[in-house]
Order: C-alpha cells, then sequence, then structure tokens
C-alpha cells in the first residue's frame, strides 16, 4: 500500500463530506434524501478513520468505524420510522413545512 | 499487485465512489438517489478492501447494502411520493448556496490535509488478518462496548417497532381483562323451574 499516499484517502472523504453537505442543503424539501446525505456524510468519516488505522497501524480506528456503523444502522431505521410517521401525519415529508416550533 | 495496477483500482473506485455520491443529491427520483447510494458503499467497501481492511468492507455490504438500503428502499416505496415538483423549486433557489457551503468546506479541509502528502507510510505487515486483530480487540478490552452496542441495537429495534406500528381499529380479540374479572354470579343464573 506504499503506492497511495494517506492525503489522497483523506482528500477523497473531504470532497464527500462537502458533496454530502451540499446534498443536505439543497434537498430541503425532501427529509429521506437528507437522511441519505447524512449517511454518506458517515460514510467519509468512516473512510477517514480506515485510511488512519491502516497508515498508523493501530487497530482502533477501525473499531471507532465498527461502532458507527453500529449506531448508524440504528439512527438510521429510527429515522426512517420517524418519516414513515411524519408522512401519516402531514402527507409529505418536506422539511420546510415542519414549522410547528416556530410559534 | 504491482504499484500503478493499485493505483488504477484506487483511482476507479473513487470516480465511481465520488459519481455516486454526487448523483444521490442531484437525482430526482428517491428509488435511484437509494440505487447510486448502494453502489457508494459498494465502492467505498472496495477501497478498504484495496487498504487491508477487509473484515469492515464486507460488513459494509453486508450490512448496509444488504439490510440498511433495504430499509430505506422499503421506505421510499411505501411512502408513494410520486413525482417530487417541489424538490426541482428548492432546487433551483438552494443550489447555489449549497454548493458554496460544500465549496468552502471542502477547501479547508484540502488546506489542512495538502501538508502531509508526502507521507507515504508503510504497508501494514502483520502475521496475524485484520479479521484476528480485530476480534482479539473487540472480544478483549472492548467487550463492554460491544454488548453497549447491542444494547443500542435493541433499543432501535423497539423503538422503531413501537413508532411504526398501529393497532387494528376493527379488530376483533379477547378483553383478557374482562375475561378475568368476571365472576360466577355474572353468568349463571339458577331458575327454579317448577312443574
Amino acid at each position: 500500500m506504499t503506492v497511495i499516499p494517506l492525503a489522497y484517502y483523506l482528500m477523497l472523504s473531504a470532497l464527500i463530506f462537502g458533496i454530502s453537505i451540499a446534498g443536505i442543503v439543497m434537498n430541503r424539501h425532501h427529509l429521506i434524501k437528507a437522511l441519505m446525505s447524512i449517511e454518506l456524510m458517515l460514510l467519509a468519516v468512516n473512510i477517514n478513520f480506515v485510511a488512519f488505522s491502516q497508515y498508523f497501524h493501530d487497530i482502533a480506528g477501525q473499531i471507532f468505524v465498527f461502532f458507527i456503523l453500529t449506531v448508524a444502522a440504528a439512527e438510521s431505521a429510527i429515522g426512517l420510522a420517524i418519516i414513515v410517521l411524519v408522512f401519516r401525519r402531514r402527507g409529505s415529508i418536506d422539511i420546510v413545512t415542519l414549522n410547528e416550533l416556530r410559534g | 499487485m504491482t504499484a500503478t495496477l493499485i493505483q488504477l483500482v484506487f483511482f476507479a473506485f473513487s470516480a465511481v465512489l465520488l459519481i455516486s455520491s454526487m448523483m444521490v443529491t442531484l437525482t430526482n427520483r428517491s428509488v435511484h438517489a437509494v440505487l447510486w447510494l448502494i453502489l457508494a458503499f459498494v465502492a467505498t467497501a472496495g477501497l478498504w478492501i484495496l487498504i487491508e481492511a477487509e473484515f469492515l468492507g464486507l460488513i459494509l455490504i453486508i450490512v448496509y447494502v444488504g439490510a440498511v438500503m433495504t430499509l430505506f428502499l422499503f421506505v421510499v416505496m411505501m411512502l408513494n411520493l410520486g413525482e417530487e415538483n417541489s424538490l426541482k423549486r428548492s432546487y433551483k433557489s438552494w443550489v447555489s448556496f449549497g454548493a458554496m457551503f460544500a465549496v468552502m468546506i471542502v477547501l479547508f479541509f484540502l488546506l489542512l490535509v495538502a501538508p502531509n502528502e508526502t507521507s507515504v507510510a508503510v504497508p501494514a505487515i502483520s502475521s496475524e488478518g485484520n479479521l484476528v486483530q480485530l476480534g482479539m480487540a473487540l472480544f478483549g478490552n472492548d467487550a463492554l462496548s460491544v454488548e453497549l452496542a447491542a444494547v443500542i441495537l435493541l433499543v432501535a429495534i423497539v423503538g422503531a417497532i413501537y413508532l411504526t406500528h398501529r393497532e387494528h381499529r376493527h379488530y376483533k380479540k379477547q378483553q383478557i381483562s374482562e375475561q378475568i374479572k368476571v365472576t360466577k354470579k355474572d353468568r349463571l343464573r339458577l331458575v327454579r323451574v317448577t312443574k
């Protein structure tokens, strides 16, 4: 693995993180796509963790990835359940119209 | 593998990952977005296997592509959102803001990363494989964390089922508390029958 510098992995992950931030901002009318963008962000973070773990010979990074995957799976399950509830109650999953807390 | 071949594989997977993650945000149809996200996860798994993290790459395919993305696909199909006309409306007005924000953050990260570009690390040669190392760590020092992760998954299961479960309104079933409360004199009446 000497042929691929660590920086390439970091740049790749930064690009994906930026793309998913843009995705969250742009898909403001679609809750599921916002959730998908959050999954992409977690993926970018995980790429960083795995790259650092392999390049510094420390297995702890991969253990972090393991637990991040666990928590992300739980998060998406609960998030999708909440989305289903929102759709049942309001008939749409538009984030912009969810403004009851604005008073 | 030779060096150039490894580089070629890396760039191919990176290109697939970047293109598919851009398509996740840009495509108009939800099902297509889910499918592009699956492609992104598969490309990432390839990258991880290339960097000798085989276990996590396979876990990514099994757990994410096999379970989480299936869940997404089911929810997308269940909600029946139809054509998203509203999406295009928001897309136009917010694309500049989103792109600007993303470019800013990416530039920030790249500036952080750039000084390290010359540091090329040595390959991770270990006598035991990736799986053995992970297993020793997970069930050695981090055993308590594994238990906590199991509790988190249990909470997620219970929460998701509790949130989405719907009682049927016209569903005939036993009223067990009523049945238990019944005494003999509620149900049985002795009548003297005269001749």
